[in-house]
């Protein structure tokens, strides 16, 4: 349904400008405009976008961004990194750019696609288990394309950095695939706009870790599609905010083949004038019986000025299926704090600590504990 | 109830295509006992499904300022009640229906609908007046008129408490008992209609005062086209001495049901109202967009119970009600209470958030809810608890049940607003699923702005296992008795808080709308 | 005249084959022991005999009291007089143990034509029961085995197969996961139960049960057949060397 009611937005705000494709020349700017202009256009303070500002993300695509052409550092063989147009890569790029982020809900990766300074793919074909390949990405505040594919078997781990650009990322992990995906996002004050999309096929593995403090306004968007048997999606991470940030993070894991699971946890503590906004969502189709599937997110709050707006969803057309979400929504457990104090440690110390620990069960990775400001917990002391 | 070619779904499909192998299943090779279409196993039966043959008087289909201020003149309302409702009606035509609600359906042409149908006649003014055709109507559906008798016929006993009956036929109320009674102790308990002549004061005070009229689509189309409903007022610490309850009833054809019920309790008062709802069955939809309201002052408690069985349409989606209602209370004063309590079975597309503002410090919302959907029913149906007040309370327990091709959604809301200190909501929401064709979905928004609030959301879905089912055959219970079993244990929490002849009615309507659903 | 007949019994589960030539008969009064290792197609014996769905009888004979199971739906079968204490006993939330326990006890009455208990006489049988075996009586109105601990949902087991009366009964590792004093409820339940009339089957891994309850049998159970049995002496050795010494004797 293309409400005429809701276009002017858009227009207001995001100029057309029929110039070719720069990053990806193949593709038709005007079949690309054409899309838009047939898309639902995102409404303000209506889903998805009941609690962010979606002009501001739309005027922030619409003014000039840096251009970069700064590529991945990566560790050595099993993977290539380069622009669209590399050999080896071009015909995966034709193939995927466009394709994997092809969503008729969200119509923010076709104008990236516009306006793109940068586009690049990571493809891994790495399968042996011990030099699984690593690569970086860096962080930029450029309006930036990226396809991630790793090949049937092969295996991938990839550390990114958001700061305050637009950047889209269309992955696919092949049957048998491995990818480990980290992302950190630090201070910015800028509007920053993220879309991810992962198909997972069979019998792959899709792990990611998001860990995320202040901007100005952070939008993460996040779908992942289970397209095969077997497949196995753990989604986890963790904000803390504070002054007068805002994040918004919304994740939907879509099981549209049978047998597989998936895991998201996330842990928030917000506080000073900050806002934090999660949607999770479990979609199962049905065609994915046996599918089992759970959603968890905690929040606390440390100031009264702190909001928090959670909605975990559960969609289900399938019967056989195991599936749980839970959300919360608190201040720091006094009872907790009271017994800290008892045994001498003060009562801001307590309070910390206890927040250390409720991030810390999110966190596996050094980075990620050090943007959140907390101690990683020790796993294999000696 | 025959119980035949009774079999989990899935060995119907299993036995479909493996017909051949000696399966380790008796029925599989006792081919006269088995279902030949699914949807043989998905049958349901209404037994409220027919038509009173009565003289009606009806006004033409269509909507318009003038049918507006015909509906208003019938009711010989004051000037300021016939301005509210052209009012809402001007609101009501610049809105647009809401497409928010995870349902699905046909445009409606409002100008298709006739907004006003009674028996012909005055109204009676006794119970000998009445056309014995609506007194059997109600006889039918087991709902007593006659003072002496009670819900559910458990009335042998004289300690057994009694109801008060508010009958509604199509748009008029056409008999409240009890009313003498309810007198005595201060309680006004009468028509809408009625309340309008008698207690102007308490209308003009609290028409529209919790859900105003431009609120939503259906509730600013009600607030213009409203008919009759219930009025109740409790006044100031007085226990009402027995269960009030409504009856709805859709009997015209082409006719939607638009209600208005107001209910207030006065300081440190007690109500408990009860509120059942059938229409027969025809193969078009018909059109119930009601209104209620509920206002709790200080100390006060209102505990509204619904049993819905509208007519939900045939196995097919044909027919059945739309039930677009806005209920909504305040609990206004300090240490307030109010719980709704819904069992729903009826419609063919429920659209329904039964909320609570709350207002006073300490006070209390509480939401329970069975909602239960077969063939091709549609529901979307939740709750809304806003914390406004300091130390506020409130709970939400959520049943959905699936089965057949239908589709059940909650969908909820708990705000804690900046000034509800140390306010609590728990929230639990579960889905049972049966069969292989059905849907549930959970959509729950949580918005805190409040430090010292604690919000506690949990939510599961989860099926009639074969295994569950497996256990209760091995014990020597049958099939269908052993699924009745597991969804009236699912529902367990819910019953415990409708009103005792209520819970029996509607553990019963579960058996009977679940009849054949589970294969 | 035998009362359990199982004969030559082959059962495929989600096409393997589990059972090849399974047979064994139980007369009353006896008490058989099932033992073998993870695997062997213990649970897939008890399962078939009880009517799960899913496990495919390819050819053999199931018969109890003479009746053919075979034809008969899970709910015949125990009203034929067949019970199985389950290993992994199921959850019904929000539905009381003693509403499951009435349903099913009024289930068998009407089924031999009996009128059903009332709730009084039925409430007062099973504190009889209860206090006889040391339950706590508090179990009757918990949800069926909801958020039980093992050893709470096994003594269920028990208490349900008392209140049934059953001709033959078949436990399913009702031993495992026991501490001593729950194993010696356990034990305490069987002996109660036994008689001339009826007869038990106990599919277990260990022999400590067996200290409590003795066997007049004990099978092995190996890959799908009976590689071997013998008397209760027969689960010593078991305790003592393993399995790995019987499938050398019957390897490929």
């Amino acid at each position: 349904m293309v409400g005429a009611g809701h276009r002017p937005l858009a227009e207001a705000v995001f100029h057309m400008t029929s110039q070719p494709v720069k990053i990806a020349p193949w593709l038709d700017a005007k079949q690309i405009e054409q899309t838009i202009e047939n898309t639902r256009l995102p409404q303000q303070r209506k889903d998805p976008w009941k609690y962010t500002s979606v002009k501001q993300v739309l005027q922030r695509l619409d003014s000039p961004f840096e251009k970069t052409d700064q590529l991945p550092n990566h560790n050595g063989s099993g993977v290539l990194v380069g622009d669209f147009g590399t050999p080896m890569i071009s015909s995966l790029a034709r193939k995927y750019v466009n394709q994997i982020a092809n969503n008729s809900n969200n119509v923010l990766p076709s104008l990236n696609l516009l306006r793109a300074q940068h586009g690049y793919a990571i493809v891994s074909n790495e399968s042996n288990d011990s030099v699984r390949p690593a690569v970086q990405i860096p962080a930029s505040d450029s309006c930036e394309r990226i396809l991630i594919v790793v090949q049937e078997q092969a295996n991938l781990e990839i550390m990114e950095h958001t700061s305050g650009g637009n950047r889209v990322i269309e992955c696919l992990i092949l049957p048998g695939g491995q990818l480990v995906h980290r992302r950190i996002q630090p201070t910015t004050t800028h509007v920053e706009y993220n879309s991810l999309t992962v198909n997972v096929m069979e019998n792959s593995s899709y792990q990611m870790m998001q860990y995320s403090v202040g901007a100005q306004l952070r939008r993460n968007d996040i779908v992942i599609n289970i397209e095969g048997e077997g497949a196995t999606v753990d989604v986890s991470g963790g904000w803390k905010l504070s002054d007068i940030s805002h994040l918004d993070t919304q994740l939907a894991v879509n099981h549209r083949a049978k047998g597989s699971t998936s895991q998201q946890k996330f842990h928030g503590v917000v506080g000073d004038s900050a806002r934090a906004v999660f949607n999770g969502r479990i979609y199962i189709a049905r065609n994915a019986p046996k599918t089992d599937a759970h959603l968890q997110n905690k929040n606390i709050a440390t100031s009264d000025g702190a909001a928090i707006f959670t909605k975990p969803e559960l969609e289900i057309y399938a019967d056989d299926v195991v599936c749980s979400h839970g959300a919360t929504s608190g201040q720091l457990d006094e009872q907790q704090i009271f017994y800290l104090r008892t045994r001498g440690i003060p009562d801001d110390r307590s309070r910390e600590l206890i927040l250390e620990g409720f991030l810390a069960e999110i966190v596996e990775h050094e980075e990620g504990a050090s943007v959140l400001g907390i101690q990683p917990r020790k796993v294999d002391a000696p | 109830m025959p119980i035949r070619g009774f079999r989990p779904l899935s060995l119907y499909f299993h036995s479909v295509f493996n017909n051949k192998i000696y399966n380790n299943n008796a029925r599989n090779y006792m081919s006269n006992n088995i279902a030949h279409t699914p949807e043989e196993l998905i049958r349901k039966e209404y037994t409220a499904g027919f038509v009173t043959d009565i003289e009606t008087e009806t006004l033409p289909p269509g909507l318009s300022e003038e049918v507006v201020r015909e509906i208003s003149r019938k009711k010989a309302e004051p000037e300021w009640l016939t301005e509210w409702r052209l009012d809402a009606l001007r609101r009501w035509e610049k809105m647009e229906e809401p497409t928010w609600a995870h349902v699905k359906f046909p445009p409606i042409d409002y100008q298709a609908i006739s907004y006003f149908a009674a028996p012909k006649g005055d109204k009676p003014k006794s119970l000998d007046e009445i056309d014995p055709e609506l007194l059997r109507t109600y006889e039918k559906l087991g709902i007593p008129l006659h003072e002496q008798k009670v819900l559910a016929g458990v009335d042998e006993e004289p300690s057994q408490p009694r109801v008060a009956v508010d009958a509604v036929f199509d748009s008029v109320s056409i008999t409240t008992t009890f009313k003498e009674t309810l007198k005595e102790h201060g309680v006004v308990f009468c028509s809408f209609s009625e309340a309008v002549q008698s207690r102007p004061d308490l209308i003009k005070k609290y028409l529209g005062s919790v859900v105003p009229k431009q609120d939503n689509f259906y509730a600013a189309l009600n607030s213009a086209v409203f008919s009759d409903g219930s009025f109740v007022y409790v006044p100031k610490g007085v226990r009402c001495p027995m269960e009030l309850s409504t009856y709805f009833r859709i009997n015209a054809e082409n006719t939607g049901q638009f209600e208005r019920t107001l209910i207030i309790a006065d300081e440190g008062s007690y109500v408990s109202y009860l509120e059942g709802c059938t229409a027969p069955m025809r193969d078009e939809n018909q059109l119930h967009a009601a209104v209620v309201e509920l206002i709790a002052l200080d100390d006060a408690q209102i505990k509204y119970s619904t049993v819905q069985n509208w007519y939900p349409g045939d196995e097919n989606g044909v027919g059945g009600i739309y039930n677009f209602v806005t209920k909504r209370g305040t609990c206004r004063g300090a240490r307030s209470h109010i719980s709704w309590t819904q069992v729903e079975t009826g419609s063919a597309i429920t659209w329904k958030y039964p909320s609570v503002i709350l207002r006073g410090d300490d006070s209390i919302g509480e939401f329970y809810s069975v909602a239960l959907t077969n063939n091709r029913q549609q529901a979307d149906t939740g709750t809304k608890m806003t914390h406004i007040g300091r130390n506020t309370k409130s709970t939400i327990i959520s049943k959905g049940i699936s089965a057949g091709h239908s589709s059940n959604a909650y969908r909820g809301l708990v705000r804690m607003n900046p000034g509800a200190r140390n306010a609590r909501n728990y929230t639990q929401c579960d889905s049972l699923l049966i069969g292989s064709e059905c849907a549930a979905h959970t959509f729950p928004y949580i918005e805190s702005r409040r430090q010292d609030a604690i919000v506690e959301h949990e939510a599961t879905t989860t099926r009639v296992s074969d295994d569950q089912l497996f256990m209760c055959r091995q014990r020597g219970i049958e099939p269908e008795k052993a699924v009745s079993m597991i969804v009236n244990g699912f529902c367990r929490d819910i019953f415990r808080e409708l009103p005792m002849e209520f819970a029996v009615e509607a553990s019963k309507l579960l058996e009977v709308s679940l009849e054949g659903a589970v294969g | 005249m035998s009362l359990l007949e199982v004969s030559d019994l082959h059962v495929k589960v989600a096409d393997r084959e589990i059972l090849n030539g399974v047979n064994l008969e139980v007369n009353p009064g006896e008490i058989h022991a099932i033992m073998g290792p993870n695997g062997s197609g213990k649970s897939t014996l008890t399962n078939t005999i009880a009517g799960q769905e899913g496990y495919i009888v390819e050819t053999g004979d199931l018969r109890l009291n003479r009746t053919n199971l075979l034809e008969l739906e899970p709910e015949e079968r125990s009203y034929a007089g067949l019970f199985l204490a389950f290993q992994y006993p199921v959850e019904i939330p929000g539905v009381t143990n003693m509403e499951f326990l009435k349903t099913a006890v009024d289930s068998h009455r009407k089924q031999r034509g009996d009128t059903a208990l009332s709730s009084v006489e039925f409430i007062k049988n099973m504190r009889a029961l209860v206090t006889k075996l040391d339950f706590n009586p508090e179990f009757l109105k918990r949800g069926v085995n909801e958020s039980f601990s093992g050893g709470e949902k096994k003594r269920n087991e028990i208490l349900q197969m008392l209140c049934l009366d059953p001709k033959v009964a078949l436990l399913d590792e009702t031993d495992s996961g026991l501490d001593i004093d729950a194993l010696q409820v356990v034990a305490k339940g069987i002996n109660e139960f036994r008689n001339s009339n009826n007869a038990v089957v106990l599919v277990t891994h260990y022999q400590r049960l067996l200290n409590h309850v003795v066997p007049d049998y004990v099978h092995v159970l190996l890959n799908g057949t009976i590689v071997k049995s013998g008397d209760a002496s027969l689960a010593l050795d078991l305790e003592r060397k393993g399995y790995a010494w019987l499938e050398q004797d019957t390897g490929p």
